[in-house]
């Protein structure tokens, strides 16, 4: 095992192999507050990269109602059982949250997949603490949660009055997911062909299927399940984050580096991908005016999901305003108070920074703000709003302006009084 | 002996799982063998040569023999089947065995074709694949014999649904009864399966209290069971009970018996909500379980994983 | 899990336990929909058609708990403020040194 830098942990920790850097890195936020669960990019994702025979159960995209609902089923609860398991009681939190991008959160003094893996598996069996999943885990990409089923006994349609949707009377949440292109991907560390690799130019995470022999070594390791077995081709496969996109050599693309299918069919606008810079011991090299860095290490607004399984995963959340603290910390790490703190009273430059969220399918390389006068100011749910009349602007790979966003002239809203106000 | 056809999704699967548990040199030989096969350009021709991989394999790795033992067990009824099929269950509920009709006209004279549900993962432990398929090949060789007189459906209640669906599950726990009660005289039982019999009865039949243990009793010990009876037996009781829980209404098998020990803050709330209630009416366990949720004293606990 | 037999071993089986939540989180989801459905500059009737459909489950689950007034009045007052603003994106130029497009699209009324 070798130690590597994971500053999501702020900490070392040991992993299989050395560390080696992208120089850029694909990244990704999600807005948990705005996913309503409309699937479409499930669906955007399944209609481009797995709609072949022997792909019937694979999501490399999928939306899951949490707390119930997981695809795998129960795949977070079952990998956090197993690092109780292993560590009882030590899975915790402890330090200081750095200003720095090294250990934004503290420190995490628990075990990681790879540590908890190495003190209790045998050597041969594998290098990650993991576990395989059922088929009948694989079934279905959000069994019984918020899937309007027809009536029972009645095959092939819908409930007309959705009445027969299950109630939760209680918190929950859509966690939208696709593989997070792991710093310290569990995937390729656990792959006894060397099958996997990332990618240098992006950190872009693939499985060569010339190499993969289905040892489903990758299907076991992976914390969030997001490396998958197919029965007639007897490989496995996984998210290649749409990357002729991400490349600019799709089509469609025209040259110009553009997000990923997921991503651009969000009706939520809740997705924002892009490629951060990284540096030579593995951070997020500063980079201010670049949106992903904005909200996560100036903003502190986004969050990795899971970040104690210490794979440095890419992905990263704006977590739901609503919802029970301590199950927000178990899953997106101490710095969900402070997130989400920020988020309900955004500055004027976060809510300038939200606007370029799904303006363009191109990846945005940096933005600029042009400040313009306040326009507004008053209370919204208790709380004061200001609005600036500012203009942000978005900058592709080469510089280029990709698209500006102003906000206009006030306009006169009609009150709802009126009987034809709707 | 009956010729077993191993559907080629669930041998492959069983294999994949059986390996890490193989011996060393086993399971690299297993590898080596298994890894040539990818090299193989023409997709027909490499599928042809994993089914052959997976045949021979599922044969060295005993599995093929594990099943075929057990089946045989039961030669006294395989003359009577037209063949016997084994196919990949998702779900431990749908693991079983049930006939069917043969498709083909031609083999409707040859008897019904017997189907076997399995997970892959049940067939690596020989001793639950045992206990398992024992069970169900009783089912079986019940709705083989004449004697017993199996029949599909079981008479409908005039109860609805709910009601229809206690039959049913009366009758299955019956029957479970009787053909454990059988294997256990023939050896094949063990005390804590007998026990679990013995507690899924009580459930069931709640209603006959103590008198529930001697009716058990009798069932477990019956070597000759028959539809009719177990149909008439289950069917029983429900007329008897009918009964609802005073609360939310559903027609329930019995009440729960854990009301004589609710703690009073639950209590002020039932009574709360239903002014009419009294105790002694007792209520239905899921309407104990939430209540003591809301206003027990552990429900301010927390849940979370 | 609502439509069949329990599965014991399934650790999400609910009985009896509870998660905490109640209204005022179910006011907080609705309010947070609503507000940033404002934002993204969807009208009034579209808000409100959001929660009113049921395959929708989480706003029309508030919609369904706090009612038809609440849910328009925590509507109007995210419109009120958001509603007010209509936010322009115009395009970059395709080619560089290229003057800037018009407005190609509007995404707040």
């Amino acid at each position: 095992m070798a130690t590597v830098k994971n500053w999501q942990l702020g900490r070392d920790m040991e992993y299989p192999y050395d560390a080696r850097y992208p120089s850029r890195q694909f990244a990704f936020v999600f807005n948990i507050n705005r996913c309503i669960a409309c699937q479409s990019c499930t669906m955007a994702c399944k209609s481009t990269w797995t709609f072949n025979k022997g792909q019937e159960h694979m999501w490399w995209a999928n939306v899951e109602t949490k707390p119930y609902g997981g695809y795998p089923k129960w795949w977070d609860a079952k990998i956090l059982e197993r690092l109780e398991d292993a560590n009882p009681g030590g899975q915790v939190w402890g330090g200081t949250p750095a200003d720095g991008r090294f250990g934004p959160y503290g420190k995490f003094d628990g075990q990681t997949i790879f540590e908890a893996g190495a003190k209790t598996l045998t050597p041969d069996s594998a290098r990650v603490l993991g576990y395989l999943p059922t088929d009948e885990e694989w079934n279905a990409p959000n069994i019984y949660e918020d899937n309007p089923v027809g009536k029972k006994g009645v095959r092939n349609k819908l409930d007309e009055t959705g009445e027969q949707l299950p109630v939760h009377n209680t918190w929950f949440f859509y966690l939208a997911r696709i593989c997070n292109h792991c710093s310290y991907p569990a995937c390729l560390a656990a792959c006894p062909r060397k099958a996997i690799y990332k990618r240098p130019e992006d950190g872009i995470v693939l499985l060569d299927q010339s190499e993969c022999r289905g040892y489903r070594k990758c299907v076991e390791a992976c914390p969030y399940k997001k490396s998958m077995y197919r029965g007639n081709t007897r490989t496995s496969e996984k998210c290649i984050a749409c990357y002729p996109r991400v490349e600019g050599t799709d089509p469609e693309s025209e040259g110009i580096p553009m997000e990923t299918r997921c991503m651009s069919a969000c009706i939520g606008q809740i997705r924002m991908q892009g490629l951060v810079n990284v540096a030579e011991d593995g951070t997020w090299a500063e980079d201010r005016h670049h949106p992903l860095y904005y909200l996560v290490h100036v903003a502190k607004v986004a969050l990795p999901l899971y970040p104690q399984f210490g794979t440095q995963p890419n992905g990263y959340y704006i977590p739901p305003r609503w919802v029970s603290r301590p199950y927000l910390r178990q899953m997106f790490g101490p710095g969900v108070d402070k997130a989400i703190e920020n988020y309900v009273n955004p500055s004027r430059e976060l809510l300038a920074v939200l606007q370029l969220f799904r303006r363009s399918n191109r990846i945005i390389f940096k933005y600029d703000i042009k400040e313009g006068p306040k326009i507004y100011e008053g209370m919204l749910h208790g709380r004061k709003v200001e609005l600036y009349n500012d203009t942000v602007i978005a900058f592709g790979k080469d510089g280029r302006e990709l698209f500006r966003t102003t906000v206009e002239e006030p306009v006169h809203v009609r009150s709802n009084a009126h009987a034809n106000s709707i | 002996m009956i010729a077993l056809a191993i559907a080629p999704d669930l041998m492959e699967e069983a294999l994949l799982l059986a390996e890490p548990g193989a011996e060393r040199d086993r399971a690299a030989a297993f590898r080596r063998e298994r890894n040539a096969i990818y090299d193989l350009r023409d997709p027909e021709a490499r599928d042809a040569q994993f089914h052959a991989f997976n045949l021979r394999w599922f044969a060295r790795f005993g599995l093929q023999t594990r099943v075929e033992e057990i089946v045989n067990e039961r030669a006294g009824f395989t003359t009577r089947l037209c063949g016997a099929r084994i196919v990949r269950a998702i779900t431990r509920a749908e693991e079983g065995a049930d006939l069917v009709d043969p498709a083909s006209r031609a083999q409707k004279t040859a008897g019904p074709l017997l189907v076997l549900r399995l997970r892959p993962q049940s067939l690596l432990d020989r001793g639950a694949l045992q206990a398992l398929l024992r069970h169900e090949l009783m089912h079986v060789a019940d709705m083989l014999d004449p004697a017993f007189g199996y029949e599909r459906a079981l008479p409908a209640s005039d109860g609805g649904p709910s009601a229809d669906n206690l039959l049913r599950d009366r009758y299955r726990v019956v029957w479970d009864a009787t053909i454990d009660g059988r294997l256990d005289r023939a050896g094949y039982g063990s005390p804590a399966v007998r026990d679990a019999r013995a507690r899924e009865f009580g459930a069931a039949f709640a209603m006959l209290g103590e008198a529930g243990r001697t009716s058990f009793d009798a069932w477990w010990n019956e070597d000759r069971p028959t539809h009719a009876a177990m149909a008439a037996f289950a069917a029983g009781p429900v007329h008897a009970a009918a009964s609802r829980c005073p609360v939310c209404r559903f027609p329930v098998a019995s009440l729960d018996d854990r009301v004589r020990a609710i703690e009073p803050p639950v209590a002020a709330a039932i009574r709360e909500e239903n002014p009419s209630w009294r105790s002694e009416q007792g209520l239905c366990s899921q309407c104990l379980d939430l209540y003591e949720a809301r206003y027990g004293t552990a429900s301010d606990r927390v849940c979370h994983y | 899990m609502p439509y069949d037999e329990p599965e014991f071993d399934d650790p999400h089986e609910l009985l009896g336990v509870e998660l905490p939540g109640d209204e005022t989180v179910t006011y907080d989801m609705a309010a947070a929909f609503a507000e940033e459905f404002a934002q993204l500059g969807y009208t009034r009737p579209q808000i409100l058609a959001l929660f009113r459909k049921a395959e929708y489950a989480g706003a029309h689950q508030a919609w369904t708990l706090l009612g038809e007034d609440t849910i328009a009045r925590l509507v109007d007052e995210s419109v009120n403020v958001w509603g007010r603003f209509t936010c322009v994106v115009t395009d970059g130029a395709d080619e560089a040194g290229a003057e800037h497009a018009q407005p190609l699209r509007f995404f707040r009324r």
